[in-house]
């Protein structure tokens, strides 16, 4: 927005974050439902997301669909997040440390 | 629909509510996409930066349009020019600009700071991992080639210290746009658990005049004559001292002493290192025999511990086991990870390394060169 007024105009050094470019998935009952889980190789990432998986399938009745893996500062491989996509109904994502 | 157009206190014309997307009267090119806003000085100007969260915390030179435009002409380069992604939006020569007024560049430290900005944005960077993580790196520009001279970049006394614009100015560019253009604000996208003062500006060039060995960019595959920026994600400076040895190994002993430490970024993650070698140690070193390569090799070699240290040390889990102590763990992810750069004063011999972001996967140095094919 450009704002009245002021003798001295000055510019915005930054840059907006894009919106509109994601949304929420439709959401509902997750019992039956696939869930894959998905670690960022940082330590016990893994084991955290598997007693989570765990404690959906015992509590919420979801079937695990199995655990994939990313490294820790980029974004998972186009291949891991197309099978994940065919595989999964909901992903639970997490970090160790 | 045709619009109003309205002269505005600095005799520029502007259609109310636009972007200033309409052509420049005057021949000026494009005009500025950036949203702007009043002010009503100069000082106005800084405290309305401050309230939005642009500078770091020092003040900043107030980014008019007259300042941004001079600043492009220093680089010939138009605003909308694109220089990389964040977040899937372009990073345009416009935004950096604004940042490098702010910083207080000179327009000929522009083209510095363009390519420098293009190397944070390479993916090999990893800028989403070094802008944000707790581990609070920093960003290092080392400048090489005539370029370095003609800014007036400081390569000797005091080069990673205050005092010098160019030094000052550029690295502090670099921060704001990675602060402001990029998102990675303090407390936001910056989780640093520490921070570190290189964050506010690291900038310097290679002291090649005073240097016996090849300079980092021809290292990295640039030309001889050629001017380029190398970014590197750093860790705090650890200096060493070494007034007794008068040999190479002596003084590339207590450097990979100091870089076998426990705890460090190359204790964590064996990736990079950056080895600042001041111009007495250098004397030495080359005195003996050894190239830049010569001391890659040596520190590649030397700069090692044992697992066994490392889970006594706690840098590791479990338990020693056979075979934990004979086992030697490099702190560097290659010989080719270790960047050796001549830089520094005479009077103490005194030199530094600076451990790097701890995955290679992550983040590596990326060299840029500087000019209209940057």
């Amino acid at each position: 927005m450009v704002k009245p007024g002021g003798t001295l105009r000055i510019y915005d050094p930054t840059i907006p974050f894009p919106r509109g470019t994601g949304g929420l998935a439709p959401r509902g009952p997750i019992q039956g439902k696939r869930v894959g889980l998905l670690e960022n190789s940082k330590r016990n990432s893994d084991v955290i997301l598997r007693a989570i998986g765990d404690l959906l399938a015992e509590k919420a009745g979801v079937a695990v669909a199995g655990l994939w893996g990313k490294p820790d500062t980029l974004p998972g491989a186009p291949e891991i997040v197309e099978e994940m996509i065919a595989k999964c109904d909901l992903v639970i994502t997490g970090v160790g440390d | 629909m045709q619009r109003a157009v309205k002269r505005r206190p600095d005799g520029a014309r502007k259609a109310p509510g636009a972007r200033g997307t309409r052509a420049r009267p005057g021949g000026r090119g494009p005009a500025l996409r950036s949203r702007s806003l009043g002010v009503r000085d100069a000082l106005a100007a800084v405290e309305a930066c401050y309230r939005r969260g642009w500078t770091d915390g020092l003040p900043v030179i107030p980014p008019t349009e007259a300042a941004i435009r001079a600043m492009l002409r220093g680089a010939v380069v138009a605003p909308d020019q694109v220089l990389g992604q964040i977040r899937s939006a372009p990073v345009t020569a416009e935004k950096v600009a604004i940042n490098a007024v702010m910083a207080g560049c000179r327009p000929d430290h522009f083209p510095i700071v363009l390519a420098a900005v293009r190397g944070i944005l390479d993916s090999r960077f990893g800028l989403a991992a070094t802008g944000a993580s707790t581990q609070s790196a920093m960003t290092v520009l080392i400048v090489n080639g005539p370029v370095a001279v003609s800014a007036g970049l400081n390569a000797r006394d005091n080069a990673l210290g205050p005092g010098n614009r160019a030094n000052a100015t550029i690295g502090r560019a670099a921060r704001l746009v990675i602060q402001n253009a990029c998102g990675m604000r303090p407390g936001l996208l910056d989780r640093g658990t520490l921070g570190t003062p290189g964050r506010y500006t690291c900038c310097f060039a290679e002291d090649e005049a005073g240097s016996p060995w090849t300079a980092l960019h021809q290292e990295r595959g640039l030309a001889s004559g050629s001017s380029a920026v190398t970014v590197f994600a750093g860790w705090g400076v650890h200096q060493f001292s070494d007034h007794l040895s008068r040999t190479a190994e002596g003084i590339l002993g207590t450097a990979a002493d100091s870089m076998r430490a426990l705890g460090t970024g190359n204790c964590v993650g064996q990736g990079e290192c950056l080895l600042l070698l001041s111009p007495e140690h250098r004397e030495t070193i080359a005195r003996d025999g050894w190239d830049k390569q010569a001391i890659r090799e040596y520190l590649s070699a030397h700069a090692r511990r044992s697992l066994a240290d490392l889970k006594r040390g706690n840098q590791r889990p479990g338990q020693v086991e056979a075979g934990d102590e004979e086992r030697l763990i490099p702190f560097v992810h290659s010989q080719e990870a270790v960047l050796v750069v001549a830089v520094g004063g005479m009077g103490g011999r005194f030199s530094a390394w600076i451990p790097g972001f701890t995955s290679y996967s992550a983040s590596r140095a990326v060299t840029v060169p500087v000019g209209p094919k940057a």
